[in-house]
Order: structure tokens, then sequence, then C-alpha cells
């Protein structure tokens, strides 16, 4: 049994209706990416399985289990509960991530000490002994020190360190490398597989980078305008794309290593979204649209097994 | 860390010594030279006054002399009243004034982070709506338009009981000093509420409170562990504007309620024409008031461990 | 599922959405519609403007006019009143068996009454509600008196208490009478009013008048023109000044930068109530002397540090921006520069400014003037209307609250209108225009 599973996540905040019944399913020491251009709603699709939502957004769904837990029954206080404790989160900055005022070691005891009830000192001990696994030289000195002082690298490992100090079961990481030097981020994705082989994590990885998935993940979902357009293993996916938008952002990514290829860029912008969607969200943008495509919502194909496309060039090829 | 506070304090001295210049040169540009002798009160004046500030002497030679003793703090003799040293009258005068300020002071920061702090949290809620309409009005109606109300309002509570409640005026006993402190601090209060809220709501959206909510604390643990610390930094800065401003406040509500303060003495020190003493005072003033800025720029750097540690403003 | 034929044919090629169609954002004071606040506060900025413009002309009452026979009255309308000689009254021309007003009008209530055997003389009172004894006005051996003393229309109880040979007292007569306005023929000369078969008409005081029978709507009136000729002229000056030194000291850069600012930072640190008054004892303005000018010099002198800094901001912000690199790597020229991508940064920002600047210049005028170092009685300003209403504040609190509602009003108008000025250029920022 999966550890999550979501079914047809709606969430509107204001009059735009941002994620669009999106599906989701993730296994214990399993990584299962999600893409997508920025605003396509990956990070709202995060924040909503952590209930940190604004307090102007709705959120529906047809099916909400978190091992084995219905999420339906769950209040603010059962959420306070189950955050970073049993889920837990990565921020895409660790500069702004942290708070400025506050030592790194006090700010990971913080959480220690709320869940755990261990007292002030031996929650310092044990976030002295977190950084340190994490690969952070001299922690104790690190511990005492605030955020400005360190280097973005060493602050993403803190913040990990933080997500994961109370052993969670899922984690979710809202692109954790974007804001980090090329060098670094190797370093911290790959801090991220070790926890989740080594701890058997499940983790949500959130990226708009495809060359960070393929060593990455097993499963891959793309994300278009709130929907995710197609998903599958990762390794078929990028092999073999359905979706012209798919298609679209392998064509837009520079690869290092493979013979030189004239970069794409997608034509236009992504659609409005307080706006009342018919058919396909890309299919103004769609090289390969046909008259059936903005009009009605495509179903889901499965081209091979394990792999599931919402694209109506699969019913014509069928 | 030393560094910096050197820095403070000399770039601090030279403001001192900016305003004390201002000031001599500001009296020597009255027309008709006020150090004329004629226009001092008694002969025995005249030579005093002459012998202190080497009035026969060249501008400049003068400037130097005037530097010297404000260096030594000593602010001279009065143009109006024999033998009374501006020392003195400021000794005698400045304390009040000082009391009612710092009073009203801590009316002010109190209310005003309390307030601020409130409007956040219930953020388009009632009490913010309250709040914020509460400040704007105060800060719409002129200080002694609510120092006159204030006192209105004393009278009629005192004919209502038949009972002297509180005094409408004067200075001397606790009883005196709670309305127009707070009448003096409301402005500020309202100034600092305002500072507050946006403070705060500008802390409420950044990451690290998201994270602080992702590790599962509540409201209030996030409020008081991450948001008002972070809030207050900003109100800190703006400290030292904010004694200002209540010491500029002071003339008033010194003169409408008869407090025997420095500011009531200054007006009357104008209308005199007593030239030292009003040259002493705001020279006082000035440096008191850059000597406030600077221990409110190195309190700062306590607070915020990016100036304690690196030295240098954000 | 159905389909029909034409579905999977290919969609004919669309212009891409591109930037350009895209909504752009409205112009600011269409933002500034939408806002009630904003649209309530700028009527009332404009009533006030108007009101000090042409209101005067509206309302061509002196404001240094005394009606004497309408002392700290409330609103009232216009009316035509007799006019009464004011000789030294003889006495009444017959004996009264009571005590009795044989004239009652505000230029004179004329008291008589029956003599009493054992009296040597007769203590006179008034009282203006309640029922003791009041003021003493006098104490006279005859048994009739006229009172002249700033009567006004309203009810006087007066008391006569008959003294005897061994200085007691008897019981005290009393009478209410309630005076008639009516204009003393003296009176009516030094106004200039000509008498009509007997009456003159009176001017309407909307506002009532205040302690010395000058018109409150008037004083009112020239008092705004004060206030706002303060108001407008010094933060206009010091802005300007203020921009013009700081986007000086922006494009210089460098060391001069350095002193120049360092120079604004001393300014600042000027104690400013304290230099205000200064300046006008070293322009030589001494107390008692009304110092408009000196006001708005000392003004502009101590407050424009604050623009130059903003400017200098913007400015040095600019030279960095990437946008002006490509525009100078393009060929601009200086003037293109500034004129294209300065000004439009700039302007809204110094609008601002100036929005908040002006309430303060007002506070500052009437604060000054409130504690005698800025305009001084007779000039109205609304400073010191207060000031004089202050006085007064307990027996006619009308004259204290109309100026002070005066500056509340504009104050709070400005800063509403700040206020929304500042969100509605936030909101450009937000979207990424301007």
């Amino acid at each position: 049994m999966s550890l999550l599973q979501v079914r047809d996540l709606h969430l509107h905040i204001g009059d735009q209706h941002l994620v669009r019944g999106v599906d989701l399913s993730i296994d214990a020491g399993e990584c299962l990416a999600l893409v997508g251009e920025s605003g396509s709603g990956k990070s709202l699709t995060a924040l909503s399985l952590m209930q940190l939502l604004p307090s102007n957004a709705r959120l529906e769904h047809r099916e909400w289990l978190f091992a084995g837990q219905d999420m339906r029954f769950v209040d603010e206080a059962g959420w306070r509960k189950l955050r970073a404790r049993r889920i837990a989160m990565v921020f895409q900055n660790p500069m702004t991530a942290l708070n400025p005022t506050m030592t790194i070691g006090r700010q990971i005891a913080e959480v220690i000490n709320l869940h755990t009830g261990k007292s002030r000192r031996s929650a310092l001990a044990r976030a002295v002994e977190l950084l340190d696994r994490l690969g952070i030289v001299n922690a104790p000195r690190r511990a005492r020190q605030y955020p400005f002082e360190l280097s973005g690298g060493m602050l993403q490992r803190a913040v990990i360190a933080m997500a994961v100090a109370c052993g969670p079961s899922l984690l979710i990481a809202d692109e954790p490398t974007t804001a980090l030097d090329v060098t670094v981020q190797a370093e911290v994705l790959m801090l991220l597989r070790e926890l989740c082989s080594d701890e058997g994590l499940g983790l949500l990885l959130i990226t708009h980078d495809l060359g960070v998935v393929k060593d990455m993940a097993r499963q891959l979902a793309v994300m278009y305008a709130g929907r995710i357009v197609e998903s599958g293993s990762c390794e078929q996916v990028l092999r073999d794309p359905a979706h012209p938008y798919t298609r679209a952002l392998q064509a837009a990514m520079p690869s290092l290593g493979g013979e030189a290829q004239s970069l794409q860029g997608i034509a236009g912008t992504p659609p409005d979204l307080s706006r009342q969607i018919d058919g396909c969200a890309f299919a103004p943008r769609c090289p390969q649209a046909m008259n059936i495509c903005p009009r009605r919502l495509p179903p889901a194909f499965s081209p091979v097994p394990e792999q599931r496309v919402e694209c109506w060039l699969w019913e014509q090829a069928r | 860390m030393l560094r910096y506070v050197l820095k403070r304090i000399a770039y601090g001295a030279l403001t001192i010594w900016f305003i004390a210049t201002a000031t001599f040169f500001a009296m020597h540009a009255v027309p008709g030279d006020p150090f004329n002798s004629a226009k001092a009160a008694t002969p025995q004046l005249r030579e005093n006054l002459r012998a202190r500030y080497g009035l026969d002497k060249p501008v400049g030679e003068q400037y130097v002399l005037y530097l010297k003793n404000m260096l030594r703090g000593d602010f001279g003799i009065s143009f109006t009243q024999e033998n009374r040293r501006v020392n003195d009258i400021i000794r005698e005068h400045f304390p009040v004034s000082a009391i009612l300020g710092v009073v009203a002071l801590l009316i002010a920061t109190a209310g005003g982070i309390a307030g601020g702090a409130v409007a956040a949290y219930w953020h388009n809620r009632l009490p913010d709506r309250l709040l914020m309409m509460a400040v704007v009005l105060a800060i719409s109606i002129p200080s002694f338009v609510i120092a006159a109300l204030a006192q209105l309002l004393i009278v009629q509570a005192n004919d209502l009981t038949g009972r002297s409640l509180l005094p409408v005026a004067g200075w001397g006993t606790l009883s005196h000093l709670w309305i127009p402190a707070l009448v003096l601090g409301l402005g500020t209060m309202a100034y600092l509420a305002r500072l507050m809220r946006s403070s705060m709501l500008d802390v409420m959206n950044t990451d690290y409170i998201l994270t602080a909510r992702a590790k599962g604390l509540g409201n209030w643990q996030i409020f008081w562990r991450h948001q008002l610390r972070n809030a207050l930094l900003p109100v800190v800065t703006e400290l030292g504007p904010t004694i200002a401003a209540i010491t500029t406040g002071g003339f008033v509500v010194e003169l409408i309620f008869a407090i025997p303060g420095l500011g009531r003495y200054f007006v009357q020190a104008v209308q005199q024409l007593d030239y030292t003493v009003i040259m002493g005072t705001t020279v006082f003033y000035g440096a008191f008031l850059v000597l406030i800025v600077v221990i409110v720029d190195l309190l700062y750097g306590v607070i915020d461990p990016r100036i304690r540690l690196h030295g240098g403003r954000r | 599922m159905s389909y029909l034929a034409t579905d999977f044919e290919p969609l004919p090629p669309q212009a891409p959405e591109t930037a350009e169609t895209l909504i752009p954002s409205p112009p600011l004071w269409r933002l500034l519609l939408g806002d009630v606040r904003a649209c309530i506060a700028a009527l009332t900025v404009v009533a006030m403007l108007l009101l000090a413009a042409v209101g005067p002309w509206i309302w061509p009452q002196s404001p240094a006019t005394q009606w004497l026979s309408q002392v700290s009255v409330g609103p009232s309308g216009a009316r035509t009143v007799d006019v009464v000689p004011d000789d030294p009254w003889q006495g009444p021309d017959r004996a009264v068996d009571s005590l009795t007003a044989l004239q009652a009008t505000t230029t004179a209530v004329k008291l008589a009454w029956p003599s009493l055997p054992t009296a040597v003389s007769y203590r006179v009172y008034r009282n203006t509600g309640g029922v003791g004894l009041g003021m003493p006005l006098t104490e006279t051996v005859n048994t009739y008196y006229a009172d002249h003393l700033q009567l006004s229309e309203q009810t006087y109880r007066y008391s006569v208490v008959p003294v005897k040979v061994d200085g007691t007292t008897a019981e005290p007569l009393w009478i209410e009478v309630n005076p008639r306005l009516t204009l003393g023929a003296f009176e009516a000369k030094l106004l200039g009013l000509v008498p009509h078969e007997g009456q003159v008409s009176l001017p309407a005081h909307p506002l009532g008048t205040d302690a010395l029978g000058r018109d409150m709507l008037s004083r009112i009136l020239h008092g705004a023109r004060t206030s706002m000729l303060v108001g407008l002229s010094a933060p206009l000056l010091f802005i300007t000044l203020g921009a013009f030194y700081g986007a000086l000291a922006g494009l210089l850069g460098g060391w001069v930068d350095n002193l120049l600012m360092r120079f604004a930072d001393f300014v600042v640190a000027l104690p400013f109530l304290l230099f205000m008054i200064l300046f006008r004892v070293a322009l030589g303005i001494e107390s008692g002397e009304s110092g408009l000018f000196p006001m708005v010099l000392a003004m502009v002198l101590l407050s424009w540090p604050s623009a130059a800094r903003l400017v200098r901001g913007q400015v040095l912000q600019l030279r960095e921006s990437a946008f002006v690199m490509s525009a100078r790597l393009a060929g601009a020229s200086n003037f293109y520069l500034i004129r294209r991508h300065l000004l439009p940064n700039v302007l809204p920002l110094l609008l601002v400014s100036l929005s908040f600047a002006i309430p303060q210049a007002i506070f500052t005028e009437a604060l000054l003037s409130f504690i005698g170092m800025g305009v001084v009685p007779p000039t109205p300003s609304w400073g010191t209307l207060c000031n004089e209403g202050i006085r007064s504040m307990l027996t006619h609190p009308h004259e204290l609250v109309i100026p002070a509602l005066a500056i509340s009003a504009t104050v709070l108008a400005f800063n509403v209108l700040g206020d929304a000025l500042r969100d509605a250029m936030d909101v450009k920022v937000r979207r990424g225009v301007r």
C-alpha cells in the first residue's frame, strides 16, 4: 500500500482554480518527481499536502490517505502534530527559510523540542548530532551561528536537518536546489537520495529541472496549468515522452555531453487560471493541436503500461 | 563590533559639533547683533558677557572660545537674569522634561508595539479596523487640541464626581504626570502602532514563518518566537526619531499643562530674547538627541546579530 | 465517445499570446478612483484648497470686524435689529412697585426697583443661569441701574440686595431677563451701518463668533489661506530643493556624493522645532511679529534632506539597473535616460512624499502659531485660532473645536490620500509595471 494516495485534488484561491484535479501516489522509500514550469501549481500542490495554505484557499479532493489514515478527518490541531513529525518540507530558498535572528541550532532544536518533548539542552545536542550527520563540518560551532553566517549549501543542509529531525515518513522538497550554486546542487540532491533510501522516506521532489530528475526519481509526473498531463516511470517518460508538453519541456532543456542541439523555447504563456478551461490547457501553445483539443478535456491514455498521458493525439493513434 | 561602536560615537560627536556651529552662526546672524552690549539688561551683565564671550574680539576667535566653553559643558550665563548660569537653568528644568518624556516614551512604545501586534494578529478583522481608525485619528489631531480636550475631560470628570480626581495643570506629584505623558505619547504611540503592524505583516509573509508553520508550531508560538522579535527590528530603528518627536511635542504639553520643563523655559527665553539661554538649550537638546540616536543604534546592534557580528548596517 | 469528423483536424494556427495581449496595469488615477476612501479624501483636499482660495470672496465678511453685541455666540442667521441710543440713563420716569426691567436689550438692561426705607444702598448682581447671586455689578444709592456689560442673548438673573445702615442686608429682589439683540447707536456708527427706519441688518454668522465678536467662518477661511499657504509652499519648495540636491549627489557619485549626503545627515540631526524657532530669532522676528516667510524659509532649510535621500537612492538604483545599462549601450543620451527612466520612477515617489509633507507642514504651522512662535494675532491662522479658542474652551467650546476640526479634517484627508497613493503605487510595483 502506498504511503500517500491523493485523488482528484482541487485548489481554489480567490477566483483562481490553481490545482485542477491532481492524482498522486508515493510509496515509502520511493521518490516521485513533480516537474513543470513556474506557475504550474507544483508548489501549491506541495503546500496543500502540508495544509499550509492561505486562509482564502479552498481545498477539495475525492480521496486522501496518508499512511492508511484518512486525512479528511484531521483538524488543524491534528495537522500540527503531523507536520514535521510525519510530513516534513524542505523549501526552495534556505537563505529566507530560516529565521534570521535565531541560531541554527536553536531552530532545529525547536522542532525536536516541540514534537519529542525533549529538554532544550538535549534537543540542542540532537540538533548538533543531526548537523554532523548531514555532513556539516564543525557542527557544534555552526549550531551556535546565525543563518547569515553560513553558505547557501550549509543552510540547505540545516533546513534538511530540521525537516528530518523528527523522523518523518514523507519529505516534500520544493525545488531544493534552485537557489543554490551549481556545485552544491549535486551534494544536496545526493543527500536527499541517501535519506530516502537509508531511512525509507517517501520523497516528493518538486523541480523544473528535468536533468535533476533522471538520477533521483523512479516515478515522474509532469504538471501543466494545475493538472498532471503525463506520468509514469521516470525512465520511460524521459525516453519516450508521450505528451507534446513533455516533449517541448525536454527540447527546452540544454543537455550536457549530448550532441549539440538547438534549444527550443515554448511559445506563448500559461493560461489564465481564473477563467474556466474546458479542454486541454496546453492546446493554445501546442504545435500539434487539433480542433477538439481546446473544447474537451482529454481522458487518460496508456501508450505503454505504467505510463499515463492526457492527450487527444493518443485517441487518434488508437 | 568595537569598530562599529567607535564609528558611531565619532560620527555622533561630529554631528554635535555641526549643531553647535549652526547655532552659533544662526545667533550671530541676528540683525543688530544681539551680543551688542547695549542690549543686555544691566551694566554688570554686560561686563560679564563681554568677558565670557570675548565680544570685543573677531567672530573667529569668539567661535573658538564658544566651542571651548561648549566642550567643557559650560553654556554661559543668562542674558536677562544676572548671575544665573544657563547650566543651572538646564539642570533645574531639564529633569522635569526628561521625566515627562521618559514616561511618555514608555507609554508610547508599550502601547504602540502592543497595538501594532494586536492589529496584525487580527489582520483585517474588527480589532485591526478599530485600532487603525484610532491611529489615523491620533495622527490627524494636533497635540495641542488633544491636550486641551484632555484638560476639558479632567474638568468634566472632576465636576461630575465632585472631587479632584486629577489636577488640570501643574507639576509636582505623580498625579500631575499621567495625563500630560499620555497626551505627549499618543501621537508617537499611533505612529509606532502603524509601523509595528506593517512590520508584523511583512514578517508574516516571509518564508521563515512558513517554515515555522511547517514545523507544526501553533499560531501563538509562531507569534512569540519568530514573528515578534523580527518585527521589532524596524521599530527599534525608529526609536531615535521617536524620542526627537516626543521632545518636540513636550514644548506644547509643557505650555498647556503649565509644567516647568525646559521646553516651556525655552519658549519664554525666546519671548524675552535671552540669547544665551536659547543657544545653550538648543545645543544641549541637539547633543542629547544625537546621544539618544547613537545609543539606539548601538542597541540595535545588540538585537540584530547581523550588525553585532559584522559591524555594518543591513 | 462520439467525435465530430473535424475533431481531429489540425487546429488553425493562432497568434500565441504574448506580453502585449496581457492586460496592462491601469493608470494611477484609475486605481485611486476605485478606492472610496481615497476619493473622499481627494474631494476634501480639493474642497479645502478651494475654500482657502476663493472662500474669502464668497464670504466677504472681514475677519477683524468685532460684533461687540454678539460675542461668543453660536451659529446665527442674518437679522434686522433696532438701533438704540446709548446715552447715559437718568433713571426711570415713573416709580415701580417691584424689580422691573424697563429695557432689556443687548445694548443695555435697564433695571428699576422700589426704594426700601431702611436701605442706604443697593448691590446689583448678575448671574447667567443658576440661582446664586453671581457677578457683582455695582453698589448704588439710586433705585435704578443700567447694565451695559457685554450682554448677549441669553437668560440673566439679576439680583438687587438692599444694604442697611448697619451693613446688614435685606432679602434680595430678583428678576430673570432675556435681552433682545439690538445695536447701540455708537457701535452701529463704528461698524459703518446706516440705520434705516431705526433698524440695521446684521450679517449671519454661520459658525458663530469668537470671544472678541469676530465672525468665525470668515476667520476660518482667512486662516485657511495662511495655513494652506505655508502647508503647500514649504513642502513644494523643500521637495524640489531636495530632489535636485539628491539627483546631483547621485549623478556625481563618489566622494562628492559622500560629502553631500553627510551634510544632509547633519541637517537631519538638527532638533527641528528648536531650529524653527531659532531661525525665527535669527531672522530678527521679535515675539509679537508675524513671521510667515521666515517660517517657510526655516521649514525649507530643515526639511529638504528626506527628499534628497529618496531621489539619490533612486538615481543610484537606476544607475546600477540592467535596463539603464542596456539603454546606455544602445546609445541613449543622459537627457533621454532622465526623462524616460528617472522621472517616471521618481515622480510618483515624490508625489507620495508631498502628500505626507503637506499635513506635516500644516501641523508645524499650527503648532508654532499655537505657541506664539509663528503667525501671531490678529493674523488668523488655524493655529492662532486654536490658541484663542483654548482660552474660552470651558464656556464656548466651539471656538476651539471649529479650527481644530478644520486642521484635523485637512490633515486626515492628506494622510489618507497619501496612504492610498502609496498603496496604489505598491500595486503597480507588484504588477511589475512602472
